[in-house]
């Protein structure tokens, strides 16, 4: 009895003390503060001695000075292998610099939510990617870095105008004096926009303009995209005219092509309940009222990619998975509303960690993440479309990869745009919270738009202060 | 077979009772000096702050107060010196073990420990059956020969396996992160207050106090079940105060909280009710602060949380039918499956097999049936109604197409089927648990008296299921109320994540989850966790009376 209890005690000992060789050093200390009362350097196990970092086991047993974890979240797992292979490569040619790449959840699992934890935990990477309307919050947090001053330093920085304008814009506010220019809260890791998704053959049965011929001829407009939408509706049965998921953004660009939008110009106070933005919500609305689309609040891209939808809006992430289609398809513009055809520019930046050790490596690879080369071997792929404006190839690269044929159409959408932002001045979470319960009310008919125009500023102000 | 020994090893005792309770008396003195540093420390220190803080201070003045307590017991000659003098070593001992593990990086280690285990598993595996051989023909002592060759395998392949997970680095590591001075100063505690705690612990010292047996006794069983104690407090207990604590403060996890008393108590739970008047929205007859919740004729309730109070309603309505709906039906589908019907282990593990399946799983398959599109419920309806259409003499039924994820009307009634899909089945097993316990000479008395089928089930099945059937409602109910995966997956793309259409489908949980992990109050969302708690309790309460009462006729 006692040799059995003296190898359970041996067996339990053995196995935590097999734990110190286990610890490859990739929770460390050093790059997210995560115990700053232990030193490495001093352990006795490390043989570069004073050069090593403190805390850095992992960069010290692959001969590296420093180890920085970084992180996106991809939209598939091909995209995981090729951010995998990205940073392999770029580890293999940076000298004194070890990669690890974490593949962050996707977007219904709560990216931001666990990065936020993580962050809160001291054990977030070093480089990490958020999207654009996160960027206040974090920043005003405290949370992420602001680059300015390593960017200044850095010779490997292409600059504020070499990325695309819009992002750039709400990158560099200064959020003490909201002007833009000022700080550098991360790089754009690429930029999207929004394209109608076409089934042609549905439309070709309806017997509907082809809505990319309307687009060249200048006719591409609300009555068009109705006109069309209903003509694929009378195909009756499952077959539904348009389709768009529930997501801020989607009303957002009928609001936005009437001639309103979400903020006024300064982005400090709501624009939800101008006569333009109602004037777009009441088009969508119609829409809805009259049947042609599928239900706002149901998934659409399944019954789309099943061949049911005529028209459905996306952006360019969405392009891997519909080349799966078993149907002629291909893309479009967003049709022009009174102001012309207003999209979004969706983008997310990466960004440093506040608590990482190695700052300037980190603003480092943060330029070699949006390096020209490395954004075209992603757009490649088809989710996305690069942020580095400073070189025509790598759009005219972009642009080859097909299908979808009509590239140009996420490009043009580029052009007349708003770019999705943070909130400097207000509490996006809180805005969206407000906002998107009360357009699922108007669209599903529940509120009238009379009722949704008196109250929803009102609400939506507050979140201002 | 040679049996193998190992060197039986005990521990010196060092001095007489008398003499080492003099020395306890000494070493307490010493250890309230240094624990009241660290309570000095851990209360200035700038470096620890938010949980870290607080759980340092708990500890720092906990060892104070039991070494305060020792020492005046000790003084006094009182057992309770002793138990307390114990208590204390004993958490230094664990203190300073945790300390010692965690500055080796143990932790961290055994999380990367995964990635290397799996070299060693083959070895297990060969370990494991080499230990199942060592127990062959031992009763009447055969094959002992492969028995002792057997063992030895076991051990080699223990070794062996051990090898392989990098017990050779690991120990290396550990050896020399040990020889670092502050780790070797944690070691120095974590012996001392060991052997203090094992010395103190002895008979002889334990005869000079005059400590009852009982006392004895009741030591044995504490430090029995300390680790289980230890683990409550640390990871219930502890982060449930720390939840209180937060609920007093406004607090966004990265700095510091401010204290701001029962603030956020005060919005979740302000309401407001005024009379609207002619031409008068009821927004302008609420007090300041206040939205409208909810109505009922020209009287309209406020609210200065609309949200939280539109939570409650969900889930008070979502309680009323799920609850219900999954307890009833599982009732009588115990009462089939008590049945002696052919393959009946089958279907009993058809219908629990639900309640195992994740709720990720199941709510995602879920979403898929309720695609109002291209779903199979929707299919079903519309062939069914195709049919009954084309049956002459019935009136023309209008397809619904029901929205079962995107109508407001409708969607907190789709989370309600989901839920009782996965619980009928294992309410039922409990049922069946409860069925199979009913003493049938009842059934078969009544029988005799005439009694038909519905009256056993009514007069004598019921009433000795009441047991069973206050676990099934009060287990059932609580899981209703703290509603949340099954929104989150059926919901994932409204605002807030699991809301539903209009927030038809905000629960407390996920409303807290909200507030919390989204928009970063935990101050607010650890005063809704504990609204929603007093809830809860306040269910099982009345559960509990209820059930009581009906005990005592």
């Amino acid at each position: 009895m006692r040799i059995k209890r003296w190898t359970a005690v041996l067996a339990a000992t053995a196995v935590v003390l097999t734990a110190c060789g286990a610890d490859n050093g990739t929770e460390t200390d050093a790059e997210t503060g995560g115990d700053p009362g232990i030193d490495d350097a001093e352990d006795g196990d490390v043989d570069e001695g004073d050069d090593v970092d403190e805390g850095d086991d992992a960069a010290a047993a692959s001969g590296d000075d420093v180890s920085l974890r970084w992180r996106t979240r991809p939209d598939n797992d091909a995209e995981t292998n090729l951010y995998n292979s990205v940073s392999e490569e770029i580890d293999a040619g940076w000298d004194g610099v070890g990669l690890e790449y974490e593949p962050g959840g996707s977007e219904t699992s709560s990216y931001q939510d666990v990065l936020r934890t993580e962050i809160a935990g001291g054990t977030a990477p070093d480089v990490f990617w958020i999207p654009g309307t996160d960027i206040a919050d974090f920043a005003s947090r405290g949370l992420i870095l602001d680059l300015r001053d390593s960017a200044e330093a850095s010779d490997a920085y292409a600059g504020d105008e070499a990325y695309a304008p819009g992002p750039m814009e709400l990158l560099t506010v200064d959020p003490d004096t909201q002007e833009s220019g000022q700080s550098l809260w991360g790089l754009p890791r690429d930029v999207s926009t929004f394209v109608f998704y076409l089934n042609n053959d549905l439309i070709a049965e309806a017997g509907a303009p082809d809505p990319r011929e309307l687009d060249e001829a200048g006719e591409w407009d609300w009555d068009s995209f109705r006109e069309v939408a209903a003509a694929v509706d009378g195909l009756g049965g499952d077959i539904q005219g348009f389709g768009m998921n529930n997501w801020w953004a989607n009303p957002g660009i009928w609001m936005n092509s009437a001639g309103g939008g979400f903020f006024n110009e300064d982005r400090t106070a709501s624009n939800v309940g101008s006569d333009e933005s109602v004037m777009g919500l009441e088009f969508l609305s119609g829409l809805y009222q009259d049947g042609l689309g599928v239900p706002y609040g149901e998934d659409s891209q399944p019954p789309y990619q099943a061949g049911q939808v005529g028209m459905q809006l996306s952006g360019r992430w969405s392009t891997p998975a519909y080349r799966e289609n078993d149907f002629d398809w291909d893309v479009v513009n967003i049709p022009a509303g009174p102001a012309g055809a207003v999209n979004w520019t969706f983008w997310g930046a990466y960004v440093v960690n506040a608590n990482t050790e190695h700052p300037e490596e980190a603003f480092d690879l943060v330029t070699r993440l949006t390096d020209g080369e490395v954004q075209a071997s992603i757009a490649e792929l088809g989710a996305n479309i690069p942020s580095r404006v400073d070189d025509e190839d790598t759009i005219d690269e972009f642009l080859t990869f097909a299908p979808p044929e009509n590239n140009q159409a996420f490009i043009d959408g580029l052009a007349n745009s708003e770019p999705e932002g943070p909130l400097w001045e207000g509490d996006w979470p809180a805005f969206d919270s407000i906002l998107a319960p009360a357009i699922e009310g108007v669209l599903a008919g529940d509120i009238s738009l009379e009722e949704f125009q008196s109250t929803i500023d009102d609400q939506l102000n507050a979140t201002f202060e | 077979m040679t049996a193998i020994s190992l060197p039986s090893f005990r521990l010196p005792r060092l001095l007489e009772a008398s003499k080492w309770l003099t020395v306890v008396l000494a070493w307490r003195v010493l250890h309230l000096l240094a624990s009241g540093t660290a309570l000095w420390f851990a209360t200035t220190s700038a470096t620890l702050e938010g949980p870290a803080s607080i759980a340092a201070n708990a500890a720092a003045l906990t060892l104070v107060a039991l070494d305060l307590g020792a020492i005046v017991g000790l003084a006094r000659g009182r057992p309770v010196g002793r138990s307390l003098s114990l208590a204390a070593d004993y958490l230094t001992f664990l203190g300073a073990v945790l300390l010692l593990l965690h500055v080796n990086r143990i932790f961290v280690g055994l999380d990367a420990l995964g990635e290397t285990f799996g070299r060693g598993i083959p070895f297990g595996i060969v370990a494991i059956a080499a230990w199942v051989v060592t127990g062959w023909g031992e009763q009447n002592n055969k094959l002992v020969t492969t028995r002792k060759y057997a063992r030895y395998v076991a051990y080699a392949a223990i070794a062996a396996m051990l090898v392989a997970v990098g017990i050779l680095p690991g120990v290396a590591t550990f050896v020399a992160r040990t020889l670092q001075p502050l780790q070797l100063g944690f070691l120095t505690i974590a012996l001392a207050s060991g052997y203090l705690a094992w010395r103190t612990f002895q008979t002889d010292v334990a005869l000079e106090m005059d400590v009852k047996n009982r006392t004895t006794r009741t030591l044995d069983g504490l430090l029995f079940v300390s680790p289980n104690a230890l683990g409550f407090v640390a990871f219930f207990a502890g982060p449930l105060l720390f939840s209180l604590f937060v609920s007093l403060t406004e607090w966004d996890a990265f700095g510091e909280p401010v204290f701001v008393g029962l603030a956020n108590y005060a919005q979740i739970l302000g309401l407001n009710v005024a009379v609207v008047g002619a031409g008068e929205s009821a927004s302008a007859a609420l007090a300041a602060g206040y939205q409208p919740w909810f109505s009922l004729g020209n009287v309209v309730i406020g609210a200065r949380d609309p949200l939280f109070w539109q939570s409650i309603r969900n889930i008070v309505f979502f309680t009323a039918f799920a609850l219900p709906l999954s307890t009833i039906p599982a009732l009588f589908l115990a009462t089939l499956l008590n049945s002696k019907a052919p393959f009946i282990k089958v279907f009993r593990a058809i219908y629990f097999i639900p309640s195992i399946a994740g709720v990720v799983a199941v709510a995602l398959i879920w979403r898929q049936l309720f695609d109002s599109t291209i779903g199979w419920l929707n299919y079903i309806i519309s062939a069914v109604i195709a049919f009954l259409n084309r049956l002459p003499l019935l009136p023309q039924f209008a397809d619904p197409r029901l929205q079962w994820l995107s109508d407001a009307d409708i969607a907190l009634f789709s989370l309600v089927i989901v839920f009782s899909w996965m619980f009928i089945g294992y309410n039922a097993v409990l049922f069946l648990a409860g069925l199979q316990g009913v003493d049938n000479t009842l059934h078969e008395a009544a029988m005799l008296d005439g009694a038909n089928r519905w009256q056993r089930f009514r007069n004598i099945t019921l009433p000795a299921l009441r047991p069973t059937t206050f676990f099934v409602v009060a287990s059932t109910g609580i899981l209703t109320l703290q509603l949340f995966g099954e929104n989150v997956v059926l919901f994932p793309t409204t605002t807030p994540i699991g809301g539903g259409p209009q927030n038809s489908t905000l629960t407390p949980v996920v409303y807290l989850y909200e507030q919390g992990f989204r928009r970063f109050s935990f101050g607010y969302a650890s005063a809704v966790a504990w609204v929603l708690f007093v809830l809860i309790f306040a269910f099982t309460l009345v559960q509990f009376r209820r059930q009581r009462a009906e005990a005592e006729g």
